[in-house]
């Protein structure tokens, strides 16, 4: 190891350090900018699994059962329904739709000790209605992919905010340095690119890693298989050349920093191998997510949650997962059958297999784990027996860390269009899981410009969902 | 806060719940009961306001105590603070209340009720129930808030700022003092004293004891602080040490191992700055401060958004930036360029000035432009928000100024209103996008017409061929033919000459030259949208309007507008570019002197270069920044005149020192005391700088890295490619991959991984300083990824080529290609050692990972 040392000794030192309670969780160390920190209050949950179902699953189709619409099936929609929405910020939720309504075509059927109504196309997250907590009133902003997407994981439509993995790590740190503090998984990313997850006007320090599931797991792992044997006496090498160096600049703390993140990195190649191998998962684990199955979407899907799971014991504070295999994810414009079935057939049991997982590991207490989309769709049908973007009332899950089982908030209208009981914004969802981690979210903020940025907005409006809280 | 807002906000929000209330009409009870009850009342008086014209008959007594309110209470009781959970900055908080119930009861419940709190808590008699605390009110004070809430606390004013801001007929006089400047009225005649509001003036060069030490009036500046402080200065830092910096700083790439010698061994008394002058006039200038600059205005190839599509002319205005700042433009002209360049041209450009008078307005088209909200019937929203976007880059990129908070509401810490984000937005209300403006030179655009025309008529005379043959078949025939019948009815022969001439037709069509269409903004004069306040920012509630105006704490007035050079244009903008490049404010002058100073320091005099506003940072040497801006407007606004006082000062040329207190209790005065990581550019543009692999490149459209395909799928976009090729990842072919940074695509949905590693700032806003980070992924790039690897391969090749096993001389060589220097003697046997047993290629990698490679000292 040579010369690393001293590096590793200042490191573990600040970790103290920045362990003790302090007043701010803002304090951030530059030079070890992950180290936990104390939340402001007991926290519910320490990780967080969001994931996130790109592109608009319909909540009339999944959650959301309205047996009015069943019944208005080809009639346009009630007048005085019609009405009270032209009168919101919502009224372009009819434009590209049909008049006609669409009633659902899946059968619905109630679960669990609640009762809950769930269609047939979440089988196996129906299993589990019993332990989340169902949101049926999500509003969001923009009916369109990109602003609504980044207005979920921003708290702004626009674009080039800090994202919510990104507020969280530099909230809280991280409790496993030799992992990156926030994981972002995907095969295709959300629509509207890397400004969904990155660490917009945050220190750079809080941007993601992403994490494949499949060969190694990040970019720049390793070295080409040439260079590998000797990788360590190289290291070895530098960082005697940086000594030397060190000793002619006395005193600045970033070049130990930097040596230090050399060991890091090192470290970093056999945690994330390590975490990246399923081949220790014994088969009914394996079998619980769905990597059995043939289909290899739903397989890349499985792996990512199994990923996440195994992220999730190891210390790693946030993880956003994105189901999105292909360009269009749950966008059914047309033949909403089509697009639908296969999608929860390739997400539907990792989904549950992952709650089961983390349940039975007593990991649920402390994860939070989020459902969700930038938006629903239309009970109008919109071309060829499909639905149009949502933005005025849609479904969206919460489960573990600090979620009380089976709390059900808000409700949409007749024909579940828009939010009339208690609707939620992204802001409100965002105080929420900011208070379930332990952080006053008013205080997690960060000054652009002469602004005190929030995720949950500089107009102090946001209300977390307490009573969804335990 | 912002008062008639929140009435539009009840209006539209809350007052909206009450139809499905029954308990509305009950005097309440319970807390809820009596909320709703309050709600009504405020819904009352909010309807029947807008039934007797709403704030037409302005309420002196309204808008006084409203003011008082504002001033007294609102800093606890608004929306920073909500003590008791009560507001106080709008109707609608006053009727709800707070913790401790109502505050104020209004109309036919105000006899019933008790009396209003509100009053009884400012009159209190105990001080530790007085509002504010501890503190009474002066009397006139107090008289105007009992008059008022016995009148029944009318919230009927309208927005003071607006109304007087809009208000023709009065013209106010020396802003700052005048009493009605509404910046004045609205914060209580508080944030006056903002630092970057007092007119630039040049200082007088301090006296300093030890002005031997003094290169130019910079060192007196920082000197003379130290001297008051008790520092010695930092001592200078050795030849080899300088020119590196210097290579570095002004040029992105570091200096050359032949450059350092030289320099080192030259006796010359002036040498250093025959080394500023060689650097400075370096087309690798214009390269590396172009990035400071399009980090500034947040420069993108590429929309953003769903679609982020590519926007193909993007690049001439980066390149223009490089020719302006290489060719020295005189700033006040690079900002007019920049924001009208287009209103002073008319007809196709006669030169390359005129020429990049339109592509400089490229940077009005910079911001994140979503192109897919017309599909939600969101286009609305969307050209508000890319409206409000200009106006606060612009805020932020020329004056310092912070403009967001005032989308929505009055500053909450500047002397800035509402208005005044509105003011600066009119400047921009005729622009409009243009594709369709040529943008080659006048004698070019003669030239590809007359070949147009002369290729035209040549295209008439095989058209008039090709009449002529289906005329002839025609006339044959009983009946005319129906067009695609005329060919079966031809002849062979009539046949082949058709044919011959349709082809021929072809041909010529394609020898047809394109004009080049820019990326520039033009203004539509037929009707020029009002602008209006918008409450909230929301573009669907519309307030007052108003003119175009510059920041109205020291501009109260309406712009005065210039003279409209031509009729298609309006001159808005260029009003404000001219006031932009002009003495009158001061803010232009201070900003662009302090980036150029953060650029060398790695911090501003202003630490907050795109904020000079209260929660901004102060200038730590206020004087030395003015006379770098009186330097800069003196010198007809020459950059390179700031950059080359900066780099010829002594200060510039000192040691980095990391604890200037520590040691033996002498403190030095440096003001360098952290090294700074080279940013993403730098050292990639390094890296392939030492290895020789860099292209010398002179712009050009963007060149496009290859990436894997798992990056690409970042924006699922990609999987989608339309026709027109604007979706998608089109890598460039490997030779050009090895430009220098500025060139690689910028998109704003996929980002260049290994730049990104490096810290490569957001591109959707305004970046005024780069993050710099140390982190663990960043030494997996520096010792796996491609670049370096790469690299080394290069470097160990050359050098094989030359010393073969000479292992002595190999290390020797490649200290001098990476670092510029020779070994010394223990590192020199370490790397010798090395090689025993590891390639060459890893040996460079090694030193390419060095923290000497990485830092600049």
């Amino acid at each position: 190891m040579g010369f690393g040392l001293t590096a590793f000794e200042a490191i573990r030192r600040s970790t103290l350090i920045a362990g003790e309670p302090q007043k701010r969780i803002r304090a951030i160390d530059p030079l070890n900018p992950f180290a936990a920190r104390m939340p402001d209050f007991a926290p519910r949950a320490k990780s967080v699994i969001f994931l996130f179902m790109v592109g608009g699953p319909s909540q009339i189709d999944t959650f959301d059962y309205k047996p009015v619409l069943q019944s208005l099936d080809g009639k346009p929609v009630p007048d005085s329904i019609r009405k009270s929405v032209e009168e919101t910020r919502h009224a372009n939720v009819f434009h590209g739709c049909k008049k006609e309504l669409m009633a659902s075509p899946y059968k619905f059927a109630q679960y669990g000790q609640s009762g809950t109504w769930v269609s047939s196309l979440f089988p196996n997250m129906a299993e589990h209605v019993d332990d989340i907590a169902i949101l049926y009133s999500m509003q969001a902003d923009s009916n369109n992919h990109a602003p609504a997407s980044y207005q979920l994981h921003t708290g702004d439509v626009r674009g080039g905010k800090a994202s919510l993995g990104s507020w969280v790590t530099y909230g809280l740190g991280t409790e496993n340095t030799d992992l990156p503090g926030y994981v972002v998984l995907f095969d295709a990313g959300p629509l509207g690119g890397n400004a969904n997850y990155s660490n917009g006007f945050l220190p750079p320090a809080f941007q993601p890693t992403r994490l494949r599931d499949r060969g190694l797991p990040v970019l720049d792992l390793l070295p080409p298989e040439f260079l590998a044997s000797g990788q360590r006496q190289s290291i070895d090498l530098m960082q005697q050349l940086n000594q030397m160096h060190r000793v002619e600049h006395p005193g600045f703390s970033e070049l130990d920093a930097r040596i230090a993140n050399y060991e890091l990195a090192y470290r970093m190649q056999s945690a994330a191998l390590n975490v990246g191998n399923f081949e220790d998962e014994p088969k009914h684990i394996h079998e619980l997510y769905g990597l059995e199955e043939t289909d290899p979407r739903t397989q890349s899907f499985a792996r990512k949650c199994l990923l996440s799971r195994r992220l999730v014991e190891r210390g790693v504070r946030f993880i956003q997962l994105y189901d999105m295999p292909d360009k269009d994810g749950w966008d059914a414009h047309a033949k909403l059958t089509d697009n639908h079935d296969p999608r929860a057939r390739w997400t539907d049991k990792s989904v549950a297999g992952l709650l089961t997982d983390l349940k039975q590991r007593g990991l649920l207490d402390s994860t939070l784990v989020i459902w969700a989309s930038e938006f629903g769709r239309t009970p109008m049908m919109q071309g060829d027996m499909g639905r149009q973007h949502n933005a005025a009332g849609f479904t969206i899950w919460m489960a573990g860390g600090g979620v009380k089982p089976g709390t059900r908030i808000g409700a949409t209208d007749d024909i579940g269009l828009m939010a009339t009981e208690r609707p939620v914004q992204f802001r409100d969802l965002h105080a929420t899981i900011l208070t379930a981690l332990g952080i006053t979210f008013e205080d997690l903020s960060y000054e652009v410009n002469g602004r005190d940025e929030r995720i949950t907005g500089v107009a102090g409006t946001a209300k977390p969902l307490l009573d969804l809280l335990i | 806060m912002n008062f008639s807002n929140l009435i539009t906000d009840s209006l539209l929000g809350r007052v909206r719940l009450l139809p499905n209330r029954d308990a509305a009409s009950s005097a309440g009870a319970s807390p809820s009961r009596r909320f709703f009850r309050d709600l009504a009342l405020a819904a009352a008086i909010v309807f029947s306001l807008g039934q007797v014209s709403y704030a037409e008959d302005l309420s002196e007594l309204n808008q006084k105590a409203i003011s008082i309110l504002r001033r007294e209470c609102v800093s606890c009781h608004g929306p920073e603070k909500q003590e008791a959970n009560l507001r106080l900055d709008s109707l609608a908080g006053l009727l709800a209340g707070g913790t401790n119930g109502a505050v104020v009861a209004l109309g036919p419940e105000a006899a019933i009720d008790k009396p209003s709190s509100l009053m009884e808590r400012i009159e209190h008699e105990d001080s530790e129930l007085l509002m504010p605390p501890k503190r009474r009110l002066h009397a006139t004070d107090l008289a105007t808030l009992k008059a008022w809430v016995e009148s029944g606390a009318n919230w009927d004013v309208q927005e003071p700022q607006n109304a007087m801001v809009s208000t023709k007929e009065v013209v106010l006089g020396e802003a700052l003092f005048d009493p009605k400047n509404p910046i004045r009225v609205l914060f209580g005649g508080k944030r006056l004293d903002l630092w970057s509001l007092k007119p630039i003036r040049r200082p007088k060069i301090p006296k300093v004891l030890d002005s031997a030490w003094c290169r130019n009036p910079i060192d007196c500046f920082i000197l003379e602080k130290w001297e008051r402080e008790g520092l010695t200065p930092a001592p200078v830092a050795q030849d080899d040490v300088l020119v590196r910096r210097l290579s570095l700083d002004t040029t992105g790439l570091p200096a050359d191992h032949t450059l350092v010698q030289h320099f080192v061994q030259d006796n010359t008394a002036g040498k250093f700055d025959l080394l500023i002058d060689r650097f400075l006039s370096s087309p690798a200038f214009g390269v590396h401060m172009a990035r400071m600059w399009l980090d500034v205005v947040r420069y993108s190839d590429s929309n953003g958004f769903d679609w982020d599509e590519l926007r193909p002319n993007a690049w001439m205005y980066r390149d223009y930036v490089v020719r302006a700042l290489n060719n020295d433009e005189p700033f006040d002209r690079f900002v007019e360029k920049q924001l009208a360049g287009d209103e002073l041209q008319e007809g196709p450009p006669r030169n390359t000035d005129e020429q990049d008078q339109l592509i400089a307005t490229g940077y009005l088209r910079l911001g994140p432009r979503d192109n897919a909200a017309g599909l939600f019937n969101e286009q609305d929203r969307a050209r508000a928000e890319l409206m409000s976007d200009l106006t606060e880059t612009t805020a932020s990129a020329m004056l310092g100024l912070t403009m967001s908070c005032c989308r929505c509401h009055d500053h909450k810490t500047d002397p800035l209103s509402h208005a005044d984000h509105y003011r600066l937005r009119a400047f921009f209300a005729a622009s409009h996008d243009t594709d369709e403006v040529a943008i080659d030179l006048q004698d070019a655009q003669v030239a590809i017409q007359a070949h147009n025309d002369k290729v035209d008529l040549e295209i008439t005379q095989v058209q008039a061929a090709i009449d002529e043959i289906t005329m002839r078949v025609q006339s044959r025939q009983p009946s005319k033919l129906k067009a695609e019948k005329v060919r079966e009815q031809m002849t062979a022969d009539e046949r082949e000459q058709l044919e011959r001439a349709e082809s021929e037709h072809k041909s010529l069509e394609k020898t047809k030259r394109l004009l080049t269409k820019g990326f520039v903004m033009h203004d539509k004069v037929d009707v020029v949208p009002q602008t209006h306040v918008l409450a909230g920012g929301d573009y669907r509630l519309q307030k007052d309007m108003v003119a175009p105006g510059f920041p109205s704490v020291l501009f109260p007035n309406d712009a005065k507008m210039v003279e409209r050079p031509n009729a298609n244009t309006t001159g808005r903008r260029l009003t404000l570019a001219r006031w932009l490049g002009s003495r009158e404010n001061p803010w232009t002058a201070r900003v662009i002197a302090n980036r150029i100073w953060q650029n060398y320091f790695g911090q501003g005099i202003v630490a907050t270069p795109n904020d000079f506003g209260v929660t901004g940072a102060l200038p730590t040497h206020p004087e030395l920044l003015d006379y770098l801006a009186m330097e800069l407007i003196d010198s007809g606004w020459s950059l390179k005149h700031i950059h080359r006082l900066i780099v010829s000062s002594n200060v510039y040329r000192q040691q980095f020192i990391a604890n200037p207190s520590a040691g033996n209790g002498r403190s030095v005065g440096t003001l360098r005391n952290h090294l700074r990581r080279k940013s993403a550019e730098q050292l990639r543009d390094s890296i392939l700088h030492v290895s020789g692999l860099l292209q010398e490149r002179a712009g050009g459209p963007p060149v496009w890295p290859v990436l894997d395909d798992a990056t690409l799928a970042a924006n699922p976009a990609v999987l989608d490619d339309n026709e027109t090729r604007t979706k998608g990842w089109y890598p460039s072919p490997a030779f050009d991959q090895t430009v220098r940074s500025l060139y690689l695509v910028q998109k704003r949905t996929i980002r260049i991984p290994w730049l990104e590693t490096f810290d490569l700032p957001e591109n959707a806003v305004s970046c005024g300083r780069r993050e710099c980070s140390l982190v663990a992924p960043q030494s997996l790039a520096m010792m796996n990824g491609e670049l370096s690897v790469q690299a080394s391969k290069q470097i160990a090749d050359d050098i094989e080529g030359e010393f073969h096993s000479d292992h002595r001389s190999q290390v020797q060589e490649l200290f001098r290609q990476i670092l510029a220097r020779k070994p010394r003697d223990e590192e020199l046997e370490s790397c010798k050692l090395f090689l025993t047993t590891r390639s060459l290629v890893e040996l460079s990698l090694v030193l390419l990972n060095t923290n000497e490679f990485v830092f600049s000292d």
